[in-house]
């Protein structure tokens, strides 16, 4: 395995890792609304599955600059112009910082779920869609439509859940 | 209430020296190249010369600051938040300064 | 050379991980002060490191042959904006982050019971935080102008 491809599977690890968490973040979140209080048990889950992400995060974040590093060194410098790369580091600081906000009780709980959920999608899909050909701004501008589409989706799935 | 050890005021003190001095060392330095080249002359280089005199000041204050027998956490918090304005006034400029020198 | 650069931006992002530990442990309603201390000072430490192998490839490879290259090239602000800016507002970093980890290691348990000085460190952490994630940006977008 040349040292691309190890640096491409650690950053799908983190990616996997990331994404698996956010979604068992918002899952164990509304198992844990179902009778209103968050138990000792539950918030040790949400717990652990928050250390989950900071770990997918971090290899992310490694493995994303070892990337960088990799095309500038092999004289692909051009790549660190790429539209998606840029979208995607910013929604990378975007789970960041909402999960700076989360901690800080800045926001409603249930926003700060929905925004991590998607913005790990959001960066998952651009990752994945080597053939996208749009500027920074169309695709930030669609991030945030799938933001708000998926604010009322997950609002939808939760009223659901609660009322079953 | 007393701070453990109140003689880091004197790098708190320092840093809030240092700010407006990495401030007009760039922009002076970008107006004025006698001023770069003056640095560049005695450091090898403009940026190391910044560095420099930057530790300097720091090293200097913090010298002073181990006569501070006590500072309460009241003082302590004060001149934190000085700091914390300071610099972000002076990283404000420095992107104001190179974004209108540069665009 | 190309070690110089890798370790920069290595220790450059262990030092960014560092600062976003002592900001979220600030956060938090309990406060772990042996963890936020520990991050603290390895965030100094990561700035100290970047500050040399960063000056040291800068001075060696960047400035001589780089940077001529880039105010050539297409995009001679990545040189003029994001470099100089980058260069000096790094400046503030290792300062900060040597201010956050005395007050810590000198307030110990005063900044559990006192809000305001809580307060005053976390917007030095969040400030140190916000400088290092920018330093990282404005190193890509140079990094790709060549």
């Amino acid at each position: 395995m040349d040292i691309h491809t190890f640096l491409i599977v650690t950053h799908i690890i983190g990616a996997v890792l990331g994404v698996g968490g956010t979604t068992f973040a918002e899952i164990f979140y509304l198992k844990a609304l179902k009778d209103g209080v968050i138990d000792p048990m539950e918030s040790d889950w949400l717990r652990t599955v928050s250390a989950v992400l900071r770990v997918g995060t971090v290899i992310i974040l490694f493995s994303g600059f070892a990337l960088v590093f990799w095309n500038v060194i092999n004289g692909n410098s051009e790549y660190l112009y790429n539209t998606r790369l840029w979208a995607k580091l910013s929604i990378t600081i975007i789970i960041v910082v909402n999960a700076l906000l989360l901690h800080a009780r800045a926001i409603p709980l249930w926003l700060g779920f929905s925004l991590s959920f998607t913005s790990w999608y959001a960066a998952l899909i651009l990752g994945i869609w080597s053939g996208l050909n749009a500027s920074f701004v169309q695709i930030m501008l669609y991030y945030v439509g799938f933001v708000i589409i998926m604010g009322f989706v997950l609002d939808f799935i939760k009223k659901i859940y609660l009322k079953s | 209430m007393n701070i453990k050890h109140p003689k880091i005021i004197g790098i708190v003190c320092g840093a809030i020296i240092s700010a407006p001095w990495i401030l007009f060392a760039t922009i002076f330095g970008e107006i004025n190249h006698t001023f770069k080249d003056w640095l560049a002359g005695i450091f090898t280089h403009h940026w190391i010369g910044k560095s420099v005199i930057l530790i300097f000041i720091i090293i200097i204050s913090g010298f002073f600051g181990l006569f501070i027998k006590k500072i309460t956490v009241s003082t302590l918090t004060f001149w934190l938040l000085v700091l914390f304005w300071i610099i972000l006034i002076a990283i404000t400029a420095i992107i104001l300064f190179f974004a209108a020198h540069t665009f | 050379m190309q070690t110089l650069l890798l370790t920069h931006i290595f220790i450059g992002l262990c030092g960014i991980v560092a600062s976003y530990i002592v900001l979220m442990g600030l956060l938090k309603k309990e406060v772990f002060l042996r963890r936020v201390k520990t991050a603290a000072f390895f965030a100094f430490l990561a700035y100290l490191i970047t500050w040399i192998t960063g000056g040291g490839y800068y001075l060696n490879i960047y400035g001589p042959i780089i940077k001529p290259l880039i105010n050539k090239g297409e995009y001679p602000w990545a040189h003029s904006f994001f470099m100089e800016t980058k260069e000096h507002i790094f400046l503030f970093l290792p300062i900060i982050s040597f201010v956050i980890w005395l007050a810590l290691i000198s307030s110990n348990e005063h900044i559990i019971k006192n809000d305001s000085l809580r307060r005053s460190i976390m917007l030095l952490a969040a400030l140190s935080f916000a400088i290092s994630v920018a330093v990282a940006l404005f190193g890509v977008v140079v990094s790709g102008a060549k």
